[in-house]
């Protein structure tokens, strides 16, 4: 019997088979059944994996690790061992090597541009079909071909800036008591933690924007204006809001968490923005279309699963403010990197000292989460706009992604043509989403 | 499970007169109640009317009036009067948000506007040269089949779940609409059929999820709101 066949799988734990490999090389060279030179020699050489998969599947092995589960998951188990199963998957190839070639083309570029050494960027990326959370493309790390560290279902990352639609989801759900046009403040903010020490955020360019809107605040990704709404609005509310959609438990109620002081998988992220951007109603991820038997009989199956977790009328509220991220806020880059594909949504995310580089970013009916970081977990010296949405914004170049179209449910009203006060200056837009229960009153007109 | 047939028929009422159209659709869980919706004088295809006969008699009636009285969901008015605000005041009638930066276009809204178009032939002969067909005239009030779709893939796949369902395979017919769901996943018309048949199932909490992901899409659609309405009270009421 092989000792710890999975645990040892070469495979999947390449750096453990081969330090089992050498250990007992050593133990034969005690032991004196190899000589030192041979030894040696044998040490040297690789494990001698064939590199040819052998299905075709398996040039997309983190694609292929999300099947394996899922089968598992969403079958029952004495059919699928049946003999001459044919599965039908949801990926889409066109998607998935837009991102894996994304993924080789910008690493090396932006390892350049940062000094990095070559190699050190490591990536994930999950597109996934907002409407019923069909995955079409996944990548687990920046070799696509390499089988190992899934970084897309394994890698547990802060999710920074990532988690604020959240945030402002869960002050939008109360339109009794904050539209998009409401004020909040964005000056010093302490909160006192439980050890008795206080918590000072800063906003990433070190400065207090004042009183701003709703909108502002999260297109700009303000830290202070966010922990200073999470408070009001209360952590508990906000925690709610992200485990529901992302269909997570027990996340602590840290106040950090307003900020993203909070670990996700880039899936678990995915599932969280998939809800979002069907507006509010949680599909999970699912990357099964079918399964046919020998005699091309489709087995048993749970069908789309399409639950409302979050109120439909604050989600389109917080997604229009996502589409002013890419307009206006920080991800204003997106436009020049991708401009026959506005009106899109994006949120970028980045963590504290660079560690983290995210961007979610979703058009009708695709959204895509790429997350950049380092298995050392150093900084990878990029910002979300800087790193995670530049790749964004490649892999969706080579894909159809349509533009997004913001269908008002029935309880959101338009205030039209109104020039709004936006990082200093007055902003026309053409039309701002209310909840109709609650129309913003007293609006004066806009003077920066 | 019992067979499902039965017509949908939703008054689509437009400021226009040439507007006037009848939706008679589909299967669907809620037909007898959503007959009840129709208001006084509201035309109707003879030929729909008799299939609407021939699906109260198969599926179970729904007894709206029952719902209205138990106060499990808004009647069909009450659902309307929270739509359709003069044009003037609200700017109602162009649901879709340009963003700045965005082409002038508003495709989804267009190609609703034309799904909602009188087609004076039955689906789906009359989709493929909707504009070309001769309207009726107004205040003659002909109704007519209209298409929820103008993809003929969509069509044909709400053709095949109508088959599977009449034939009573649910699966088959889930299976149908959730591949046009794929085609257009903000159609939601094809939401509110996939709750019709949650409810056939008595599938109730997924039923009620799907008709409000209707709804979410439904803005500008009172009577298919109003339809939703009361797949909502069905579902809560199966749920208890």
């Amino acid at each position: 019997m092989v000792k710890g066949a999975s645990f040892y799988n070469p495979r999947r734990h390449p750096e453990r088979a081969k330090r089992r490999r050498d250990l007992a090389l050593t133990l034969m060279f005690q032991q004196g059944y190899l000589d030192e030179e041979t030894r040696k020699k044998a040490e040297s050489r690789p494990l001698g994996l064939s590199a040819k998969p052998r299905w075709s599947l398996s040039r997309h092995p983190a694609f292929l690790q999300l099947v394996k589960e899922q089968l598992l998951r969403e079958y029952d188990i004495s059919d699928l061992r049946t003999k001459g199963l044919r599965i039908f998957t949801t990926m889409e190839t066109t998607r998935q090597n837009a991102l894996e070639q994304a993924f080789r083309e910008q690493l090396k570029k932006l390892e350049r541009m940062k000094s990095l050494k070559p190699g050190a960027l490591q990536a994930a990326g999950i597109f996934a079909q907002n409407s019923t959370g069909a995955v079409l493309a996944l990548t687990g790390g920046r070799d696509a071909g390499q089988v190992g560290f899934n970084r897309a279902l394994q890698a547990r990352r802060s999710i920074g800036s990532l988690i604020k639609p959240f945030v402002y989801y869960a002050a939008l759900a109360e339109p009794e008591r904050y539209s998009i046009l409401s004020k909040i403040d964005d000056s010093d903010i302490a909160l006192r933690l439980a050890d008795g020490s206080s918590w000072r955020p800063k906003n990433y360019d070190r400065k207090n924007h004042g009183s701003v809107t709703l909108m502002e605040a999260l297109a700009k990704s303000y830290n202070k204006a966010t922990v200073r709404l999470g408070q009001q609005v209360g952590l508990k509310r906000v925690i709610e809001a992200v485990e529901k959609a992302g269909g997570l438990s027990g996340i602590d109620p840290f106040p950090s968490v307003l900020l993203g002081a909070l670990e996700l998988t880039p899936f678990e992220v995915s599932q969280a923005y998939q809800t979002l951007a069907n507006g509010g109603f949680f599909a999970p991820l699912n990357s099964i279309r079918e399964v046919l038997d020998e005699n091309g009989r489709a087995l048993k199956r749970y069908g789309l699963e399409v639950r409302q977790v979050l109120q439909p009328d604050a989600a389109f509220l917080t997604n229009f403010i996502l589409t002013q991220t890419v307009n206006h806020g920080t991800g204003r880059g997106l436009r020049a990197l991708a401009p026959a594909k506005l009106p899109l949504a994006g949120k970028t995310g980045t963590t504290n000292d660079l560690r983290d580089s995210w961007f979610v970013g979703f058009g009708d009916d695709v959204f895509g989460v790429v997350w950049l970081g380092r298995d050392d977990n150093q900084s990878t010296r990029l910002t979300g706009a800087a790193g995670a949405m530049k790749i964004w914004a490649r892999a969706i170049q080579q894909q159809d992604l349509a533009k997004i179209q913001l269908l008002p449910p029935p309880g959101i009203g338009l205030l039209k043509q109104l020039s709004v006060k936006f990082d200093q200056s007055c902003v026309a837009f053409p039309a701002i989403p209310y909840a109709r229960a609650h129309r913003p009153q007293g609006l004066a007109p806009c003077a920066p | 499970m019992r067979a499902l047939t039965c017509g949908m028929f939703a008054m689509m009422n437009k400021p226009h007169p040439a507007r006037w159209a009848v939706l008679s659709l589909l299967l669907c869980g809620a037909c007898s109640s959503l007959q009840q919706t129709q208001r006084a004088g509201a035309p109707v295809v003879d030929g729909s009317r008799d299939a609407a006969a021939a699906a109260a008699t198969v599926a179970a009636p729904a007894r709206p009036a029952r719902q209205e009285e138990a106060g499990l969901g808004p009647p069909a008015d009450e659902a309307l009067g929270v739509e359709a605000p003069p044009a003037a005041e609200t700017g109602e009638t162009l649901p879709v948000i340009s963003l700045a930066p965005a082409a002038p276009g508003r495709p989804y809204e267009d190609s609703e506007a034309r799904a909602l178009e009188v087609a004076p032939l039955p689906a789906p002969e009359g989709l493929s040269t909707p504009e070309s067909e001769p309207r009726p005239k107004p205040k003659q009030f002909a109704a007519v089949p209209v298409a929820i779709s103008n993809s003929p893939a969509v069509v044909a796949l709400v053709d095949e779940a109508k088959l599977q369902a009449k034939q009573g395979r649910a699966a088959g017919a889930v299976n149908a609409l959730e591949r046009a769901l794929r085609l257009e996943p903000k159609n939601p018309y094809l939401w509110h059929l996939l709750a019709a048949l949650r409810i056939e199932q008595g599938l109730w909490q997924q039923a009620l999820s799907l008709a409000e992901k209707s709804n979410s899409l439904a803005g500008r659609l009172p009577k298919l709101q109003a339809a939703n309405a009361r797949l909502r009270a069905r579902a809560r009421q199966g749920g208890q």
